[in-house]
């Protein structure tokens, strides 16, 4: 005690006894005063902490709440949306009943009149159930309606309680089967988006709904076409794709057959093969396009040489024939225009090996292609490039991608600029970076016009659409079966680009063993099964994605730059129109080039990046 | 001194008063608060539960169908799309348009064959 009374001053004498007195009041003061100031100190910091909790951070422990709620135990995963926030999965809230035994008074009064709500209960077994009263929780029943929910908490059975699950369901059923997947039991996705997206629809619950860039409306005209052909010519299957030019966003992706996410576990293992992206196929004279774009584009061929397509061109102990040969000269465009294997393997063979492989490697051919999902093969290419692979991959022979793959080469030849690579869901940061080009201007004008000229006048006739001009290209590949090629089974295939004059979209069809009938005169080939069917889905979807129609003085364009004479057709013995290109008309070959040069349009084709659909 | 100690009771006593009176408020907004909560929880499930059946009721297929059954709509076509620049102005009032005209002096001459 530091203020204890000094025993020495007391025997000192009466004065300093007094003064000791004062001193020991006058030290008690300071005391009372010393509390008293601690004490004020100690209530103004609990009025200052108050004042902070109240005032300064009032809505803390609102997020703690949710997560501790009982329902949200359970793995929820956020909807998915198609680009016009059209549902395509979400989670649906189911209610269950559950009974803690513990707390039920009468076991049987209470199966009884649980019973008389949910009719196909049996009481008698749920009354023993909840009799056991060790157990803490008991199913009553699983998936129960909104009404009888309330039937059976105006009951007020003690003891009975509800609780709300959640199940992945997909309002769209098959539409979208496989781009979008499905999740198993434990709501992890096993598929498709389901599946490259787990992480952002479960942890990312409150980010909103993920977007993809599908179109459902376009998407269902493609199935709906695409189901159609499918049936028509008794295929095994077919696919098809919808892309958006200068993008690269998918607007559709139907691979048939398909099944619905919804029952995934009934759909076998072919129904569950995303052809579009899992398969890969040897397309066939599809490549003749990319075949045509390295041609032109490294100058090794112009658009206005000719090639000798008299005779097969014989390779090693290979020999390269047209299908429907004209056993005559052809002009480049004609290579294109009927197709020409021969042709095309001159124009691939003047390009060289070397030169080949490296516009393949800038068109993504040769690499597995960057779309957002598990489900993606890779490509097959020869071990080793030879001439003679090259001469069959001028024509998509002996190397094999995904459809997927093979309309974004033809949507970067067609376009020229640089371009984002076919993609599935719009977010930032999860896109594949910009690729360069992979052709100049100059050549994807070239190609758009050799395009136009497919459908104006050569194999893709079919594929015209009344009031918008189409350019595309046909592709009917031998299938290798088990003996080889050469058993007539078919891998007929149509891209088509709309607008040619200035592109917007791209619509591959491929069709998995199509057989002709009477309309198509016993023919299966691309130009006969797969141009109907994108003609069907350009001419049906234009409207849809609020396209206009093209200018009619468009197709003067392109009739401006072609020279159409007279030939011998060497195997009809009989003359018939010859398709030329005039060289310096329009396009410049190695000049100063002009947009006005490049499309009718004046546009630098595809240029519209910003005109995203909206319509 | 007394004085003090009154004044320090009364003040107490208001102030106990006072505190229950607002934690009671607190207690009852605090009940109000999770009725509201839960009304929102089942909104939210209610809305869900809404939004998955329009889906399954707006599905493409299944408006096609109905289309057929009920309607006489055809998908558009081409032709039926342009653009609101296209579109000639309204004629003003009494002076015939030159669309108007042309329209009209055809549309007579088929009536005259």
């Amino acid at each position: 005690m530091s203020g204890a009374p000094d025993h020495r001053g007391a025997r000192r004498g009466a004065k300093t006894k007094i003064s000791g007195a004062a001193l020991e009041v006058r030290q008690a003061r300071a005391r009372l005063r010393l509390l008293a100031v601690l004490g004020v100190l100690g209530f103004v910091a609990l009025g200052a902490r108050m004042t902070d909790l109240a005032v300064m951070s009032p809505s803390l422990p609102v997020k703690v709440l949710h997560i501790t709620k009982p329902e949200e135990n359970q793995t929820r995963r956020a909807d998915i949306v198609d680009r016009k926030g059209r549902l395509i999965a979400t989670d649906y809230p189911k209610t269950s009943v559950y009974a803690d035994p513990k707390l039920v008074i009468d076991p049987e009064q209470t199966a009884e009149a649980l019973a008389t709500v949910l009719t196909d209960l049996d009481a008698g077994q749920l009354g023993a159930r909840l009799a056991q009263r060790n157990s803490r929780f008991v199913w009553v029943q699983r998936h129960i309606g909104d009404d009888q929910q309330h039937e059976i908490m105006r009951l007020g059975l003690p003891g009975v309680q509800f609780r709300t699950e959640y199940h992945r369901i997909y309002p769209q059923r098959a539409l979208t089967s496989h781009m979008i997947g499905y999740v198993g039991i434990d709501n992890q996705g096993l598929a498709g988006i389901e599946r490259s997206f787990n992480r952002r629809l479960t942890e990312g619950l409150y980010d909103g709904p993920l977007a993809l860039t599908l179109d459902l409306g376009v998407q269902a005209v493609v199935r709906d076409e695409l189901a159609k052909a499918v049936e028509r010519f008794q295929a095994k299957g077919g696919n098809a794709l919808v892309l958006e030019a200068a993008t690269g966003a998918l607007l559709a992706a139907v691979s048939l057959p398909d099944f619905d996410p919804n029952h995934y576990q009934q759909a076998d293992e072919i129904a569950r093969f995303n052809r579009n992206t899992q398969g890969s196929y040897e397309l066939g004279s599809l490549f003749k396009v990319l075949t045509a774009g390295m041609a032109l584009d490294s100058g090794a061929v112009r658009i206005t040489d000719q090639f000798d397509a008299a005779k097969p061109l014989k390779m090693n102990r290979y020999r390269i024939g047209d299908f429907h040969a004209k056993k005559r000269r052809l002009s480049m465009p004609e290579v294109i225009a009927f197709s020409s294997n021969i042709g095309a393997a001159k124009m691939a063979l003047a390009t060289g090996t070397e030169t080949q492989q490296a516009y393949f490697r800038r068109f993504g051919l040769l690499d597995r292609h960057p779309i957002q999902l598990a489900e993606v093969s890779t490509p097959q290419r020869p071990s080793v490039w030879r001439e003679i692979n090259t001469v069959t991959a001028s024509y998509g022979h002996g190397i094999a991608v995904s459809p997927l793959q093979a309309i974004d080469a033809v949507a970067a030849a067609v376009c020229g600029g640089p371009r984002r690579p076919a993609y599935l869901v719009q977010e930032a940061g999860v896109k594949a970076p910009l690729k360069p080009a992979a052709v100049d201007q100059d050549t994807a004008a070239k190609l758009r016009w050799l395009m136009w000229l497919v459908v104006a006048e050569g194999s893709g006739s079919n594929g015209k659409v009344p009031g918008y001009l189409i350019g595309g290209k046909t592709g009917s590949a031998d299938k290798a079966g088990p003996k080889g090629y050469g058993d007539r089974r078919l891998l007929s295939s149509f891209l088509g680009v709309f607008p040619i004059e200035d592109p917007r979209y791209l619509v591959l069809v491929t069709l998995d063993e199509p057989k002709g009938d009477e309309a198509t005169y016993d023919q299966a080939h691309g130009g006969w099964t797969a141009a109907p069917t994108v003609a069907a889905i350009i001419s049906r979807s234009g409207p849809i994605l609020g396209l206009p129609p093209t200018d009619v003085a468009a197709e003067g364009w392109f009739r401006d730059r072609l020279v159409v004479g007279e030939a011998f057709n060497g195997r009809l013995k009989k003359t018939e129109p010859s398709f030329a290109a005039i060289s310096n008309n329009g396009w410049s070959d190695g000049g100063s080039l002009q947009p006005a040069m490049l499309s009718p349009g004046g546009g630098q084709g595809c240029g519209c990046a910003s005109c995203s659909t909206q319509g | 001194m007394l004085k003090l100690g009154l004044v320090s009771l009364t003040i107490a006593i208001l102030a106990a008063c006072g505190v229950y009176g607002l934690k009671n408020r607190v207690q009852l907004q605090e009940r109000e608060l999770h009725a509201v909560e839960r009304r929102i929880d089942e909104e939210k499930i209610q809305i869900k539960r809404l939004k998955a059946e329009w889906a399954t009721l707006a599905h493409p297929e299944r408006l096609a169908r109905l289309s057929a059954q009920h309607l006489s709509l055809k998908p558009a076509e081409p032709r039926q799309i342009m653009a609101i620049s296209d579109i000639p102005l309204r004629e003003q009032e009494g002076v015939p348009g030159p669309a108007l005209v042309s329209a009209l002096s055809s549309s007579a001459a088929s009536l005259r064959q």
